[in-house]
């Protein structure tokens, strides 16, 4: 493996850069050089943030360059869209939850937020791998909190054994890093995998690493 | 830590490699992107035996360091780029005498203002001062020079600078540490005035001495590893590169699929190592300079080259091949080197096509105050304080949280510089504008920088008034300790500074202390010391809402919460316009519809609660314009006319003909076939009743008909909307007069419910002598016989008594009609007078003469023939019963007016005497029906009354409001409801809004198309012609669209969310501050106890 480069895109508050850490550690663990950078948006707090991570011993700077991204994993629909046209590579993949955050100008009612159906429609332009599901909602259900959400995200991803990390390796991290949160972040984590590997009996995925 | 990889922002390799250099002192001051590396030391602070600090500022830092260095400790300075030019003044002479003990000053500078005020970069500083100036290109070289830097430091006898960048500093990578070595090394200071009390000719020789230690630093470099030359592949080209910029060049030519390039990467940006530059510079023909910041390296390498004589060409940002402003990346430098070997460009976009469709539709975050941010309440009271005043004082801002109050909703501030710098720039504003202005500061800021300000401000009797924003916290790099908040960077508890008895010992004599979650508190403290002629100031004073909401949630402690009451909001309320309107018609919709231009869809909109658009928009005396908001920047909206637009381009579908509604059983007898009757006929037959008209006039309308003149109400406008009601299927007889022709309790056995809508048609008398005499007519009547088409004398004179429509319109049809001189005679002055506004102006452009303050005394009559009429001047009293000021008579001021024709409009009532009263004992109160205001019953059952025949004369759409009220009622009635309940919506109403028109730039209301005076003449032309299209659009453009958002647009918290056209608020978002719940002018939000 040369490289994989991961874009997590999100919002302020949604955990972009635990998961990272946990990601980027994992992959520490398993043998890989990382680097990782987080570019924030205009706001701190509920502003958009886009964490770069990226694995292998090819890799330099720590920020992905334009259309490198193999893989968008996106806690946000408007933000995983956002950093996908800028960064997604031909034929990468996105895991998406489809979750929306509102911005300010949605919620003050100057800007409508783009229907689900019409984000779908423009991520289908850029890739045929394309995981759809509410991260959120399932986060609630399994563990009564919307915070794991990251974490569930990140076990829909390592289901997928698109990148080498092994989901032990994932869990030993996530109780080392999530300190008195690290119950539900594993079951966050759990039913993200559960999710993935339906996802990956079900959904053919035709995803090309350079 | 043993030896190990660990997964390291770049800022926290940097403490590392201090760790492992074995540092001892550490100060700094908070500082984007630097805080985490001081932040990581005082973690470990106490584990490997350092002592961290947080200082008052960078200065205060470096001199701390400066001294533990004096006592041969390692010590170590952190700080962002702008915190260094605080430290130049003891840095200048500190590199004079030199160090001892290892200096490491660290420099974190921001390319691309990430979050800072400007992209300086600091390596100029290392020239300046000469002093070796290091720059990793990644985490784990960031803490290898960190390590080598206090060595090499303790060597030189010099400070050392380690320049870091964001996208080093907040970077993650893979960072190798090593063990951490036993610490041995023991403070001791050893006197040597010579070398450290820099004076004079001291400082000379100490400057000899610097210049002297030149050779060592270039060998430092020379010898250092992270110079590195890569000569493969690159006989004639060479890309130097240095600092971060070195990760983009590698993977730039890694993309670009090339490797036509030698590398000279480059970790010290100064001093250059000499003979490496040298070797690599010799026999090639250009040069490509990588880095981030100026051109720093370019410029030293031009120099470099030409003292060398090297026929070297030098490319880079001061050749253009790569931007000086912003920060690079691995594209930037793609394309430079692409330009720079003459190939190809990478493209600048990725997927433009979907990017531009996905760019039209994703909503920007802004940057606003968090939710519960006191900052929020601070700026919310300050915005309507100065709002208030005349002058609109200046507003400094400075560095921190609050510097979002420049952004939107508070949009605050007029000029913000450095640390600090609110003060003094306010203080020099104000001596300059002689007059008051304003500084804004944090607790934090005020301490780094703004103490010397506020005392020059006492000192030199500035006219400030100084805001201290103070949230106990440094929270705008992520909440460090500071001097006023009572704990130290490793957390122990010490002194907090009292910053009252700071303020006042700086010499203030005006100091409040608010609680900006108390908004009636703050806008008080603050208009006071707005007033102080002097200098004032207020501590505006809470703990910044993350670190509360953190606290509680560490302590279990539950926050307040708050919730909407969807009942009480008012969101979307009736705006003004539409309350004030007796029939509540949805004018913003339509106004914003003809705005686009969508005339149907307006007329739809208004046809909803108003069938007969056409007369209304061309008589209504619009309430609503009254009311306008829009008043308050100029003029009212011209609502009406934008009324009459929309009915007349919009392509009117008559309601008439279809049936859509089910039939009823029941029957409803409408006596009175004028706007109440036939509103109530419209509404009840759409409902499915079956409704009859009885009209004692040879015509539908009533006053629409026969009293309103056909220059006002063109008698096809008319004649289109009266017919939409026999469209319907009501049945109407004409020429019936209820109580004549068919008998009142002849209608009670035949139809189920009765609506008397008789109007009031019947002149009143003046009460004075001589009222029967020949050439005296009532206003109504005469009218009536215009309208009816009788044959009227023109006279010469004529007056008229009175001061409402009917006057007006009795005088200006004396003149259609060829009458020479025609006289008002008004009791009371133009102010009171009850006609239309515009009316009045046009009878007088017309030619009407008006008597204001002019009673009617008597009729002069010789010989059974009428003369004149006796006139008294009158003078205002008290207010009377019904709100007017009481005309009194001013005895001795009679004179006559000589006349043949007086036409009396001084009040009308209903004809009640056809009426058997005996047989059905209709309520009558002062010559009026009496019925119930709400309800519209007149206590017999299945009898209502409504319009002029119980209110008395009164407006069309008063009427018709009438009219409407009796359909609702009749409605119940027939369905055994409650005629009583929820009728509150019908009548006026009272709009809450406060509508901000901050802001708001004038443009005076269109005037409508008037046939001119000339063109009038004897004639019924219609006078006021409406808009034409694109005028309506424009008179359109200028309405406000009243809405309330009072919270969510002047707070812009994100907890709120509008939706529904109501607000919400989230409540895992919301930490209780209870700010919007003061602003909400509905108090529609309250604390939520469940």
């Amino acid at each position: 493996m040369k490289e994989i480069n991961i874009i997590i895109s999100g919002v302020g508050g949604q955990g972009n850069v635990l998961l990272e850490r946990v990601i980027g550690m994992s992959a520490i663990k398993e043998g890989y050089p990382v680097r990782a950078a987080d570019t924030f948006g205009a706001s701190q707090r509920g502003g958009s943030v886009l964490s770069h991570l990226r694995l292998g011993s090819e890799v330099r700077s720590s920020l992905i360059p334009q259309g490198r991204s193999h893989i968008i994993l996106g806690l946000e629909p408007g933000e995983a869209l956002g950093a996908a046209i800028k960064f997604l590579s031909t034929n990468g993949l996105i895991i998406v939850n489809m979750y929306p955050t509102l911005p300010a100008k949605v919620k003050v009612g100057e800007w409508i937020y783009p229907s689900a159906e019409k984000i779908s429609k423009l991520l289908s332009k850029l890739t045929p791998n394309v995981i759809k599901l509410d991260a959120t909602a399932l986060a609630r259900q399994v563990t009564g909190s919307e915070r794991p959400m990251n974490l569930l995200m990140a076990g829909v991803l390592i289901a997928l054994d698109v990148i080498p990390i092994s989901v032990g390796t994932v869990k030993k991290v996530i109780e080392q890093m999530a300190g008195s949160f690290a119950r539900e972040s594993i079951l966050a984590f759990e039913a993200g995998f559960k999710f993935g590997r339906e996802k990956q009996t079900t959904q053919q995925l035709d995803i090309c690493f350079a | 830590m043993s030896s190990d990889k660990d997964f390291l922002l770049g800022n926290e390799a940097i403490a590392w490699g201090a760790i492992e250099a074995n540092v001892d002192f550490v100060a700094g001051y908070p500082g984007t992107p630097s805080s985490e590396v001081l932040e990581t030391l005082a973690r470990y602070a106490d584990q490997y035996g350092i002592y961290v600090e947080w200082s008052t500022n960078e200065m205060v830092a470096f001199e701390n360091a400066l001294g533990a260095s004096l006592a041969g400790l390692r010590a170590m300075v952190t700080m962002k780029h702008a915190g260094f030019n605080w430290i130049i003044d003891p840095l200048s002479v500190a590199v004079l005498s030199g160090v001892r003990g290892g200096l490491v000053i660290l420099t974190a500078d921001d390319p691309n203002c990430h979050s800072s005020a400007n992209e300086q970069d600091n390596r100029f500083y290392g020239l300046f001062l000469r002093i070796l100036t290091l720059e990793p290109s990644d985490p784990q070289e960031a803490k290898d020079m960190t390590v080598e830097a206090f060595a090499l430091s303790e060597k030189s006898q010099l400070p050392v600078i380690l320049r870091s960048v964001t996208r080093v500093g907040h970077s993650r990578s893979d960072v190798l540490l090593k063990k951490i070595p036993p610490k041995d090394r023991q403070a001791h200071f050893e006197r040597d005035p010579e070398r450290f009390f820099v004076t004079g000719s001291r400082a000379l020789q100490r400057h000899r001495w610097q210049l002297q230690q030149q050779p060592l630093l270039i060998n430092q470099a020379e010898n250092l590893r992270f110079n590195k030359l890569r000569q493969k592949g690159g006989e004639k080209n060479c890309i130097v590169v240095s600092g971060i910029g070195y990760t983009y060049v590698e993977e730039a030519l890694r993309n670009l699929e090339t490797d036509e390039a030698a590398i000279l990467k480059i970790g010290s940006a100064y001093p250059l190592p000499k003979s490496l530059t040298k070797e690599a510079l010799s026999g090639k023909e250009t040069l490509l300079v990588v880095e981030e910041g100026a051109p720093f390296i370019e410029l030293q390498l031009k120099a470099f080259a030409s003292d060398l004589s090297l026929p070297v060409r030098i490319f880079g940002k001061m050749s253009g091949h790569i931007p000086e402003a912003g920060e690079l990346n691995v594209d930037i430098v793609a394309r430079a080197i692409a330009k720079w070997l003459g190939r190809e460009e990478p493209p600048m976009t990725f997927r433009k096509d979907v990017s531009e469709e996905a760019n039209k539709i994703l909503p920007p975050r802004t940057m606003v105050f968090c939710a519960g941010c006191p900052h929020t309440g601070t700026m919310y009271a300050m915005k309507k304080v100065i709002n208030k005043r005349k002058d609109r004082p200046f507003v400094g801002g400075d560095i921190g949280c609050y510097t979002l109050m420049c952004f939107p909703p508070h949009e605050l501030g007029d000029a913000k510089f450095s640390m600090g710098t609110s003060i003094g720039v306010a203080s020099g504003l104000s001596r300059a504008l002689k007059e008051k202005t304003i500084a804004v500061i944090g607790d934090s800021t005020f301490i780094h920088a703004g103490v010397p300000g506020l005392i020059n401000c006492v000192y030199n009797k500035s006219n400030v008034t100084l805001v201290i924003c103070d949230n106990r916290t440094t929270a705008m790099t992520g909440g460090q300790p500071h001097a006023g908040t009572g704990f130290t960077a490793m957390k122990e508890p010490t002194k907090q500074l009292d910053i009252e008895k700071l303020v006042m010992g700086c010499g203030v004599e005006f100091l409040e202390v608010t609680d900006p979650y108390d908004i009636q508190k703050t806008e008080g403290a603050l208009e006071r010391a707005l007033n102080y002629e002097g200098v004032s100031v207020v501590i505006s004073r809470k703990e910044c809402a993350l670190q509360a909401t953190r606290e509680s949630l560490r302590l279990g402690k539950k926050l307040p919460s708050y919730k909407v009451d969807i009942e009480k909001c008012i969101a979307t309320d009736m705006p003004p316009c539409q309350a004030t309107c007796p029939v509540h018609v949805d004018v913003k919709s339509y106004i914003g519809f003809v705005h686009e231009g969508k005339y149907e869809e307006a007329l739809r909109v208004i046809q909803k609660t108003l069938p007969f658009p056409g007369i209304v928009g061309r008589i209504c005396n619009h309430p609503c314009e009254v009311s306008c908001k829009r008043q308050e920047v100029d003029e009212a909206i011209a609502i009406n006319a934008i009324k009459r637009a929309a009915t007349e381009y919009g392509k009117e579908k008559g309601e008439g003909g279809s049936n859509p509604f089910g039939e009823k059983n029941g029957k409803v007898a409408i006596v009175g076939g004028g706007p109440a009757g036939l509103m109530a006929a419209h509404d009840l037959r759409r409902m499915g009743y079956k409704v009859t008209i009885f009209e004692s006039m040879p015509l539908l309308g009533g006053m629409l008909s026969v009293g309103i003149p056909e220059y006002r109400l063109p008698r096809e406008v008319l004649q289109n909307e009266l017919n939409i009601v026999e469209g319907l299927g009501v049945e109407i007889r004409l020429n019936t007069k209820v109580g004549l022709s068919v008998k009142l309790s002849d209608l009670r056995k035949n139809f189920n419910v009765i609506f008397l809508a008789i109007g009031a048609h019947q002149g009143k008398r003046m009460g004075i002598e001589n009222e029967e005499i020949e050439g005296l007519i009532d206003g109504v009547e005469f009218l009536r016989k215009v309208n009816l088409g009788e044959e009227m004398e023109a006279k010469d004179k004529v007056v008229i008594v009175g001061g409402g429509n009917v006057a007006i319109d009795s005088a200006r049809t004396c003149l259609r009609l060829g009458f020479k001189e025609v006289w008002i005679l008004y009791r009371r002055s133009r102010e009171e007078m009850p006609a239309i506004r515009e009316e009045i102006q046009r009878a007088e452009e017309e030619g009407v003469k008006i008597n204001f303050l002019t009673a009617p005394k008597g009729i002069v009559v010789e010989k059974g023939q009428m003369k004149g009429i006796e006139c008294i001047k009158t003078r205002l009293g008290e207010l009377d019963a019904d709100g007017r000021k009481h005309p009194l008579l001013i005895e001795g001021s009679e004179f006559i007016i000589e006349t043949d024709l007086i036409i009396t409009a001084v009040g009308e009532k209903p004809e009640l005497s056809t009426f058997d009263m005996k047989e059905i004992p209709l309520p009558v109160k002062d010559g009026l029906l009496a019925a119930d205001p709400v309800t519209l019953e007149t206590g017999i059952p299945g009898i209502f009354a409504g319009g002029d025949g119980v209110t008395g004369p009164a407006y069309v759409i008063d009427a018709l409001a009438a009219g409407r009220k009796a359909a609702i009622s009749i409605d119940r009635y027939m369905r055994g409801e409650d005629l009583r309940a929820n009728r509150d919506k019908e009548c006026h109403l009272e709009s809450h809004f406060v509508i901000d028109t901050e802001g708001v730039e004038e443009k005076l209301r269109q005037p409508q198309s008037i046939l001119s005076v000339e063109k009038r003449g004897e004639n019924f032309k219609e006078v006021e012609q409406g808009f034409p299209m694109d005028v309506a659009g424009e008179e359109a453009d200028r309405c406000l669209a009243c809405e309330c958002w009072e919270c969510i647009s002047r707070l812009a918290c994100p907890a709120m969310i509008r939706k529904s056209g109501k607000v919400f608020i989230d409540n895992s978002l919301c930490p209780g501050c209870g700010i919007c719940a003061q602003i909400c002018p509905a108090k529609a939000i309250v604390q939520d106890n469940a």
